[in-house]
C-alpha cells in the first residue's frame, strides 16, 4: 500500500516523513522520537544533509479497531515536535535570564556558599531597588 | 525500515543519530536474539542483522529502537 498526503508518505505500513533541520533541529527531532519509542517503531535517517527522515511503524496490530492510525500517530508527533522546538527556542532565548534569577534568588536565600559571579549593580538589582525606592500610595479611606 | 517476515537485514545508522557507543551497546544487548554485523565509517554505521530461529519477528524494529534510546540518552544528557 502508498499513500501520500504531502505531510508524509505511507509505503507497506511504514509513514516516512522528512524533515527540514532549519525548522526542526536534530535534538527536537530526537527528544521527539525518544517519546514515541513505546508505541512505535522508529527508525531515523538522514538521506541528504540538513534533512531527516523519520520512519515510523505502529507496535501494535492495525486490525484491532481501538488501536490508533499511523496518519494519528504521525499528527501527533508532528505537534509534539513542534511543541518541542518551541521550548527549545524559548529556553535559548530566556535561559540566561531564568539562570540569572534563581542565581539571585539562592544568593538572596544565603543558601549558596559562593558569591555568585557578575555585577552586584546589574540589571536584576537595579529593578529591585528602583521598585523599593517608590512610595506606596494607600488608597484614601 | 525492517520487514519483520526478512531474516536478514541491513540498515546504515547515521553517527549524528545513532552514536558508535549505542550502535555497540545494542549490538551486545541483542546478541543472543541476531547476530549482528557491524561496519563502522567515519559518519555512518552499516548494520547488518540476521535474526536467530525462534526469534521474535520485530528483534530487527526493536534493535533500532532500543539504539535509538540509547543514542537519545547519550546525546541530549551530554548536553545537559
Amino acid at each position: 500500500m502508498h499513500s501520500s498526503s504531502g505531510l508524509f508518505a505511507i509505503h507497506d505500513d511504514v509513514l516516512s516523513i522528512d524533515l527540514e533541520e532549519g525548522v526542526y533541529s536534530r535534538d527536537a527531532v530526537l527528544r521527539t522520537a525518544y517519546w514515541f519509542t513505546d508505541r512505535c517503531y522508529l527508525y531515523i535517517a538522514r538521506l541528504r544533509p540538513g534533512w531527516l527522515c523519520v520512519q515510523f511503524k505502529l507496535k501494535t496490530q492495525k486490525s484491532d479497531p481501538a488501536v490508533e492510525t499511523l496518519e494519528e500517530v504521525a499528527g501527533e508527533f508532528l505537534n509534539s515536535l513542534l511543541d518541542h522546538q518551541l521550548r527549545r527556542d524559548i529556553e535559548s532565548e530566556t535561559g540566561q535570564i531564568r539562570e540569572l534569577l534563581v542565581t539571585k534568588a539562592f544568593a538572596e536565600a544565603g543558601v549558596l556558599e559562593d558569591i555568585p559571579p557578575g555585577d552586584p549593580g546589574d540589571p536584576v538589582d537595579e529593578a529591585y531597588s528602583r521598585e523599593s525606592a517608590f512610595v506606596r500610595i494607600e488608597p484614601a479611606t | 525500515m525492517p520487514n519483520g517476515e526478512a531474516l536478514v537485514f541491513s540498515i546504515t545508522l547515521s553517527h549524528d543519530v545513532y552514536t558508535p557507543a549505542a550502535i555497540e551497546q545494542a549490538t551486545r544487548a541483542f546478541h543472543e536474539l541476531c547476530e549482528v554485523e557491524t561496519d563502522a565509517e567515519e559518519e555512518s554505521t552499516l548494520v547488518r542483522l540476521r535474526r536467530k530461529a525462534g526469534s521474535p519477528t520485530a528483534v530487527c524494529d526493536d534493535f533500532l529502537n532500543y539504539a535509538l534510546e540509547l543514542s537519545v540518552q547519550e546525546l541530549l544528557t551530554c548536553k545537559e
